[in-house]
């Protein structure tokens, strides 16, 4: 049997006093489709920032395709995929293009491939005429889908999706889900967090209830 | 085109972008350059015919003031690179990639550090070709100290950026570390004119080595092996310094991922 491509054990993650993971047990398989739903503040960023490598657990081990988050960092960095979930994470005065074109950079894209890898994601995401207007100038929703462009530059195999539809409407929604499909369909995994349960039903393989850190 | 050059190329040219976006923002820059090469042309006519450290006094101060103008970008640009980031929220997903922080952070001073020495050179031209500086300059070894001076300048700004990364606010010790090289460094008096025990002070702080040398090539020709004395100084303290700090700004990263507090600005 081959490893779970995210494996989670005893997590608990605290900030000060507080505890917002508590003692989190998962296993998510290669291929699946796991949507984590729960009300705002229910740990679902955090369970996510840990899987990214940005926060590190109070206890307990994490694993993304084998490598722990912790002691194997950059390997599971070049193994995921990440779109945060807030809109306010590319340089405002560079356009999407540019945006794009570091992040690749940044995230191991090869040199040769790079311009062709980003003028390819900008038009899957319908961006490709708003290539070269600075990104202060896109709303929310043009955000959002280059958040996901993002996440999709290096073709990883595991991708981490925090509300990345929240801005959307209902077509860009429609377009945003063909497009993970599509670039992943049956070898891709996914871990997919919402508060939205109509979005849930509509993606996932698998659906988990975060509830005040506990999964249910 | 290599990896590391590519990753150079698109550092520099998001902060040239992000530069340009600012229309005013070069203009802002030649005003200032000529203003303050008019400003020390005639401070250094108030001094008359004496030679500081037996140069032109006007090339003295000029030299000076580029230099501590280099040094003062190379301090503080590391900094402000991880706090840029910070406020406009792509620190997370620039932390994300699988380059380590040292080299994410050390990438984000290639467009700061190329115009400092820019600038510094500006203030050079506009002093020979507006107010008659003259001087027999070493390019080449000119360049190389140059060089290992914002090396050893760019060694105590990577430490200010782990201390940004862990504490959000800028470093204090830095702005002391900043007034005391810019007064003991012989920025416009030689050092030799200061008490005995501050000159001691400063043989310990870079820009001193860095002015010394860089005077030397670019007033008086000197080559390489007229600057060697500077340049092994220099070189130490970048080859000691920068290591070191880059494992330090690892250590803030690490810490700010334990206490949760790496995104926030």
């Amino acid at each position: 049997m081959s490893l779970p491509a995210i494996s989670i054990r005893d997590l608990t993650r605290t900030f000060g006093g507080r505890t917002i993971l508590r003692g989190i047990t998962l296993n998510v398989d290669r291929g699946e489709t796991l949507v984590v739903r729960g009300k705002n503040g229910s740990g679902k960023t955090t369970l996510l920032e840990i899987l990214a490598t940005l926060l590190h657990p109070s206890s307990g081990t994490v694993t993304v395709l084998g490598h722990d988050v912790v002691a194997a960092g950059r390997a599971v960095r070049s193994a995921i995929g990440y779109a945060p979930s807030a809109t306010q994470s590319f340089y405002p005065r560079l356009n999407g293009r540019q945006n794009l074109e570091l992040f690749a950079a940044a995230y191991g894209v090869e040199p040769s491939a790079l311009r062709r890898r980003v003028a390819t994601l900008l038009d899957r995401i319908g961006l490709a005429g708003a290539a070269r207007e600075r990104v202060e100038r896109y709303s929310d929703g043009m955000r959002a889908r280059l958040s996901i462009a993002r996440a999709l530059l290096t073709d990883a195999p595991v991708l981490l999706l925090d509300e990345p539809m929240k801005s959307l409407d209902a077509q860009g929604r429609e377009s945003a889900r063909e497009l993970i499909a599509r670039c992943g369909r049956g070898s891709r995994t996914a871990l997919w967090v919402t508060h939205d349960d109509a979005e849930a039903q509509s993606l996932a393989t698998r659906i988990a209830t975060l509830e005040d850190g506990v999964l249910r | 085109m290599s990896r590391a050059l590519t990753l150079m190329r698109v550092f520099f040219l998001r902060d040239l972008a992000i530069d340009m976006s600012y229309k005013v923002s070069i203009a802002i820059e030649i005003v200032d350059v000529l203003i303050g090469a008019a400003g020390f042309f005639y401070l250094s006519r108030v001094i008359g015919d004496r030679h500081p450290a037996g140069y032109d006094a006007f090339g003295f101060i000029l030299v000076g003031v580029a230099g501590n103008s280099a040094m003062t970008t190379a301090l503080a640009c590391f900094a402000q690179a991880v706090k840029a980031d910070q406020n406009a929220g792509t620190l997370k997903p620039l932390l994300v990639s699988p380059l380590p922080p040292g080299a994410m952070v050390a990438l984000s001073a290639t467009y700061p550090l190329i115009r400092s020495a820019t600038s510094a050179v500006a203030y050079l031209v506009a002093g020979a070709l507006l107010f008659g500086l003259t001087g027999r300059v070493n390019v080449m070894a000119s360049l190389v100290l140059l060089a290992m001076a914002l090396g050893a300048f760019a060694a105590i700004g990577f430490l200010s950026a782990a201390f940004t990364l862990v504490v959000k606010r800028g470093d204090p010790l830095l702005w002391l570390f900043g007034v005391v090289s810019w007064l003991l460094g012989g920025v416009f008096f030689p050092v030799e004119t200061l008490p005995a025990f501050l000159q001691q002070v400063a043989r310990l702080l870079p820009i001193t080595y860095a002015l010394d040398g860089l005077r030397a090539t670019l007033l008086g020709g000197a080559g390489l092996a007229a600057v060697r004395p500077q340049l092994i100084v220099l070189g130490t303290m970048a080859a000691i310094g920068l290591p070191l700090s880059a494992a330090l700004v690892s250590a803030a990263t690490s810490y700010g991922k334990r206490a949760g507090t790496l995104g926030h600005s």
